[in-house]
């Protein structure tokens, strides 16, 4: 199916589901998608109820870059923090509190 | 509500005609029958229906109960702390009490929708929704006693890290502040967690929003703000997953780092009967035995009330009684050690605290609470009592009793005067300003709670459906299976993430 | 009854003379002009007598006038003189010497009579407020009773043998009779009162004395008569019913921890380090380079040897550092604020005869303080000369440096304690007057405790500077070691070897408290030994 934009469109399993309940297998979209990404397609879509297994690689789609971004924003969290702290206590105000000196990286594990 | 007759799970369990178990992740938790559009109709309909006269009650009752939140606070913030039963020197008492009590209670939330999630256990999906919102909440009422338990709660912004006129800055050795950071982040993952999740299902109330009348309108735009555009794209379904499985690797941890930490505000102490490393995972484990019940005890109440028994069957209560089971024999095991390690340390001021807590003038409050959480949990080794809804009714009070008694425990032992027995030995007892904020917390709880249950899908709606046996592509596409998942075996539910 | 009232003059407020024990003459004078208009009792006196300048100022003069030989330099410039010095000089008596007549003092003892079936009772001066003088002030009101640590109470003291005879227990109300004349008030147990005896404090109870001590207590009066002026012999009953007792301190008994460590002389003779053994301190290498304290480093040491409890320096630390009272309901609840407390301990295996060990007990300026690592404002941390300071207006009141304190030496302000417990209002204007300026006035809500009187530090600093010399040991006193009548107390630089506090501490008796939790306290404690004189044991 294709709409007018030129995007394939597949209808979920959710519509066949609601009509056979569980006698008949449903026919996966993502057999569709296969068909699409092998002719030659990349600029469509499928629209599903629920995240379909399998769809991505049907589709012909690359890996999601969230994770990296995660991983750099957690990191400059993570430095901003004990940079932050580091400083506050260590380096702008050092006080002596509980005898221990005030800059020591082991009570920053904790926070 | 479909009328497709079903056999209910229930009467299978009763009549030992269960369903085949392949592994605990693979059995058919639904009823076979059920249509995606009967779930759909189904969670949606208390969002759609005109508001019931009993949640209008409900929520009456909660709000005023809510209101006694409202007036303990502004005597509170008026006198002073020396309106509650405060003293010396038992400096924390109820106040700090609460406020593990309700980090306590959301652990069960993230434990459900994240580790059980990373575990693959796909009985999760009928409760996960409720047990986040739940635990957002929990985190919400907790956030108001380290908060006003200060004796100067308009300075409480110098726990923060921002410039002032003293040039001070927080003092990061103490571990108020690792729960200020652990709880914050605790909530905002939490609330990142619930949210992502519900962008799926708020974009099905969008759609199912039609007509031209102003409450529909206000639906669509609202609905629509939230769902931020959802289409069910499945370029948005590889975000989504991407990103609900981060947040669920990253809420792993913080479900034992934040109790934890909470334990650490004791076990760094100097104290005798807080000075205990046994306190981070003794803490983890009662938490998630507490929160667990208060899961159960709301979601027996709502599954009674929205009928939901097909989506939250016995099979989940089941699953759930297990998980309490085990949290009850941990933290009874941590009872046991923390007597074994106060005798074998030798310290006569450790030894005496713990005799003193057997015996002395809170003994009841100690025996109590080692039958309700230690004991009484003993029951789910059988079958029976597991599968029982009067087993589950009768457990909850003393459940929610027994974090109440041993938080309290904790803050009454720095009486049990260490060092100098020259200070009173001086017992807590709580004012009525004291139980009227944590009374009041109650309401603020449960009228958020119900207001969740009104306006959002209090089911996780799309990971229900991708748990559902007719949403499996079959024999020839079990392909895909094999390569996501390894073996999977029986093509009995395709995993949710 | 009487219907007519005279303000009375403070003797702050009033001029007046007075002799020495020596004789010698020195002069009374008002640091004050009267607040509320009140006469001293020489003016009363001389106005009743129709003297018509009966001002306090010109009766002094008029009696230095009268003296021999005062004034051959001119009146008026040996007036000046006395006021400067204080006393007149070579005004004292020669001593003379009286016999003591041992068989009348025995006589007078056997003369106490005896209870023959039932109770003693013995009339004793209150500690605090002596016949019920001092019985409007908040301050003794709120002092704890040196033996039983009752506050805004006095109860019939009964030996614990008595009392379970009586079958009451402590807060019991009892009747005490004698000839018709009955009071009701509580009992309570107290090692080594003689059986058959019942302690009766007096001067509570009073009907008019102002708005503190007003029906607090109870008055025993009724019972004592002038035939009987200290003992007499008494009927008692349980009454029925209980009068709630605010304490300070409900342990009685060390329960065999080296607290207030003590020794008689024989085992201090063989063994002159038992307390630091008793308290040693814990072994094991810092995990931390420890902070070196150059320049002043100051320190404490108190002789429990010494130490009588007898509560002065309680007050003095309550007069210098502006510490509220907070009344009886608030002591229930273990909200008092003494910065300084006295413990008293029973020691001992006879209940009938019990020795008794006091033990001040404020802050101990610990070096590792547990108060600081948890305080998460930095609203309290070391000073550069080891003092572990509070920053009062950074203060938000998380009581977590409370909790984490082993000697439990922090006061938390749970409400506005100095405008009535009110949220707002004004500090009544005498109050004011009464503060200690060099001292910040703590609002509710905030944590302190002992400062070893730092602003007397400052103030000694300031004046060595100006007078052109550094500190000497002996310059700073805090208010509780200036006080103690027993100089228990010393106050000192701990890097100056020659001090007072350093020798203190070279002392084989000194020892730390709780030196096991490691938190290095600098507040330390000579142990007590006790030589009592055989004769006076019973």
């Amino acid at each position: 199916m294709t709409n007018a934009d030129g995007e394939a469109v597949c209808g979920g399993p959710d519509r066949r589901a609601a009509t056979s309940p569980s006698t008949r297998p449903p026919t996966p979209a993502s057999s569709a998608a296969e068909k699409l990404r092998d002719a030659g397609y990349t600029k469509f879509d499928a629209h599903t109820p629920y995240p379909v297994h399998g769809m991505d690689k049907a589709m012909g789609l690359r890996d999601t870059p969230l994770g990296w971004i995660v991983l750099v924003l957690g990191l400059a969290g993570c430095l901003t923090g004990f940079v932050m702290m580091t400083w506050m206590n260590g380096i702008d105000y050092p006080l002596v509190i509980g005898g221990k000196p005030p800059d020591a990286i082991p009570v920053d594990a904790c926070r | 509500m479909s009328d497709v007759h079903f056999t209910p799970v229930e009467e299978e369990l009763a009549h030992g005609a269960e369903a085949p178990i392949e592994y605990l992740g693979e059995r058919n938790l639904l009823p076979p029958t059920i249509t995606m559009r009967e779930l759909t109709d189904t969670i949606c309909a208390p969002t759609e229906n005109k508001t019931p006269r009993a949640w209008w009650i409900a929520f009456g009752l909660a709000v005023s109960v809510a209101g006694i939140l409202g007036a303990s606070v502004a005597w509170l913030l008026f006198k002073g702390v020396g309106v509650w039963g405060n003293n010396s020197p038992v400096g924390w008492a109820w106040d700090i009490t609460n406020f593990v009590w309700w980090i306590g209670i959301g652990h069960a939330g993230t434990l459900i929708s994240a580790i059980l999630f990373l575990f693959r256990q796909k009985w999760r999906t009928s409760i996960n929704r409720f047990a986040e919102a739940m635990t957002i909440f929990a985190v919400m009422c907790a956030g108001i006693f380290p908060g006003l338990h200060t004796g100067r709660p308009w300075f409480d912004y110098y726990m923060f890290p921002l410039p002032n006129q003293m040039v001070l800055w927080p003092q990061f050795k103490s571990p108020l502040m690792w729960d200020i950071f652990a709880v914050s982040t605790y909530f905002t993952v939490s609330a990142l967690f619930w949210f992502i999740g519900l962008i799926p299902d708020l974009a099905t109330l969008r759609d199912r929003s039609t007509g031209n009348a102003l409450p529909q309108k206000i639906r669509r735009f609202a609905y629509g703000f939230f769902s931020v555009g959802w289409r069910g794209s499945n370029r948005h379904w590889q975000h989504y997953e991407r990103a609900y499985l981060i947040l669920a690797g990253l809420s792993t941890p913080l479900v034992l780092s934040v109790h934890s930490i909470v334990s650490f505000d004791f076990a760094t102490s100097v104290e005798p009967g807080w000075h205990t490393t046994i306190f981070p995972p003794y803490f983890v484990a009662g938490a998630v035995f507490s929160g667990f019940a208060m899961v159960l005890t709301l979601m027996l109440i709502c599954r009674a009330v929205f009928g939901m028994k097909d989506v939250v069957t016995m099979k989940h209560l089941e699953l759930m009684n297990k998980i309490m089971l085990t949290t009850g024999s941990l933290v009874g095991y941590a009872y046991a050690m923390e007597f074994f390690v106060a005798y074998y340390s030798g310290n006569q001021y450790e030894r005496y605290v713990f005799l003193n807590r057997a015996t002395g003038p809170y003994a009841w409050a100690y025996w109590s609470m080692i039958a309700c959480n230690v004991i009484f949990p003993q029951v789910f080794w059988f079958k029976r009592m597991r599968t029982s809804i009067p087993a589950d009714v009768r457990r909850l009070h003393p459940y929610q009793h027994r974090h109440v008694v041993r938080a309290l425990r904790h803050h009454r032992d720095d009486a049990a005067p260490r060092l100098s027995p020259g200070v009173v030995g001086l017992l807590f007892s709580p004012t009525m300003w004291d139980m009227g904020i944590y009374i009041g917390t109650f309401g603020l709880f449960f009228s958020l709670f119900l207001l969740f249950l009104r306006w959002l899908p209090m089911i996780a709606l799309a990971e229900v459906k991708a748990t559902l046996p007719n949403a499996h592509p079959h024999a020839g596409h079990a392909r895909h299976d094999a390569d996501d998942h390894g073996h999977d075996g029986s093509a009995a539910a395709v995993p949710a993430e | 009854m009487t219907k007519w009232h005279v303000p009375r003059g403070h003797e702050l407020e009033s001029w007046g003379d007075l002799r020495g024990l020596d004789g010698t003459i020195s002069i009374q004078q008002p640091l004050i002009s009267p607040m509320f208009g009140g006469r001293s009792d020489v003016e009363v006196l001389a106005q009743l007598a129709g003297e018509r300048n009966w001002r306090g100022y010109y009766l002094v003069r008029q009696t230095l006038r009268a003296l021999p030989n005062f004034g051959t330099v001119g009146f008026e410039a040996e007036w000046r003189r006395v006021l400067h010095r204080g006393f007149v000089p070579g005004t004292a008596e020669s001593p003379r010497l009286l016999p003591v007549e041992g068989s009348r003092i025995g006589a007078a003892l056997g003369a106490a009579p005896a209870a023959a079936d039932g109770f003693e009772a013995v009339f004793l001066a209150d500690p605090k407020l002596l016949d019920g003088r001092h019985a409007n002030n908040a301050w003794l009101l709120e002092l704890p009773d040196p033996m039983t640590r009752i506050t805004w109470d006095n109860v019939a003291l009964l030996a614990p043998k008595s009392a379970e005879q009586l079958g009451v227990r402590d807060g019991d109300l009892i009747r005490v009779t004698r000839e018709g004349a009955t009071v009701e008030l509580p009992a309570w147990r107290l090692p080594g009162q003689p059986e058959k005896s019942v302690g009766l404090l007096m001067g509570w109870g009073r009907k008019h004395t102002g708005r503190y001590g007003r029906d607090v207590g109870f008055d025993v009066f009724p019972l004592r008569r002038s035939d009987a002026l200290h003992a007499a012999p008494v009927e008692i009953q349980k009454a029925g019913g209980k009068h709630p007792i605010s304490q300070t301190q409900d342990h009685n008994s060390m329960e065999g921890r080296p607290i207030a460590i003590d020794a008689t002389l024989e085992e201090y003779k063989a063994n002159p380090t038992f307390a630091i053994q008793r308290s040693p301190m814990p072994r094991a290498l810092p995990l931390w380079r420890e902070v070196e304290y150059v320049g002043h480093k100051w320190g404490l040491v108190i002789d429990l040897s010494a130490c009588t409890g007898c509560n002065t320096c309680v007050i003095a630390c309550q007069s210098e550092n502006n510490i509220p009272t907070v009344g009886k309901e608030m002591v229930a609840r273990g909200r008092e604020m003494h910065w300084l407390r006295i413990d008293r301990y029973f020691v001992g295996e006879d209940e009938n005869q019990p020795e008794v060990s006091f033990q001040p007990l404020g802050c101990q300026q610990c070096e590792e303080a547990p108060c600081e690592n948890v305080c998460p404002v930095e609203a309290t941390a070391h000073s550069p000369e080891g003092l572990n300071d509070m920053a009062y207006n950074r203060c938000i009141g998380t009581r977590y440096c409370a909790n984490n304190c082993p000697y439990k030496a922090r006061r938390f302000n749970y409400l506005n304690w100095h405008t009535n417990h009110e949220a707002s209002g004004e500090v009544p204007e005498t109050k004011r007057l009464q503060f200690n300026p060099n001292v910040t006035v703590r609002m509710r809500g905030v944590m302190e405790k002992c400062t070893y009187c730092v602003q007397r530090i400052e103030m000694a600093r300031i004046a060595t500077k100006v007078a052109g010399r550094g500190l000497r040991d002996g310059d700073i006193n805090p208010a509780c070691a200036q006080a103690c009548p027993a100089q228990a107390i010393v106050f000192g630089d701990l890097n100056d070897a020659a001090s007072r506090v350093s020798r203190a501490n070279q002392i084989s008796r000194h020892y730390k408290l709780l030196a096991e939790v490691g938190a290095q306290p600098r507040t330390t404690f000579l142990g007590k030994v006790r030589n009592p004189n055989p004769e006076m044991s019973a």
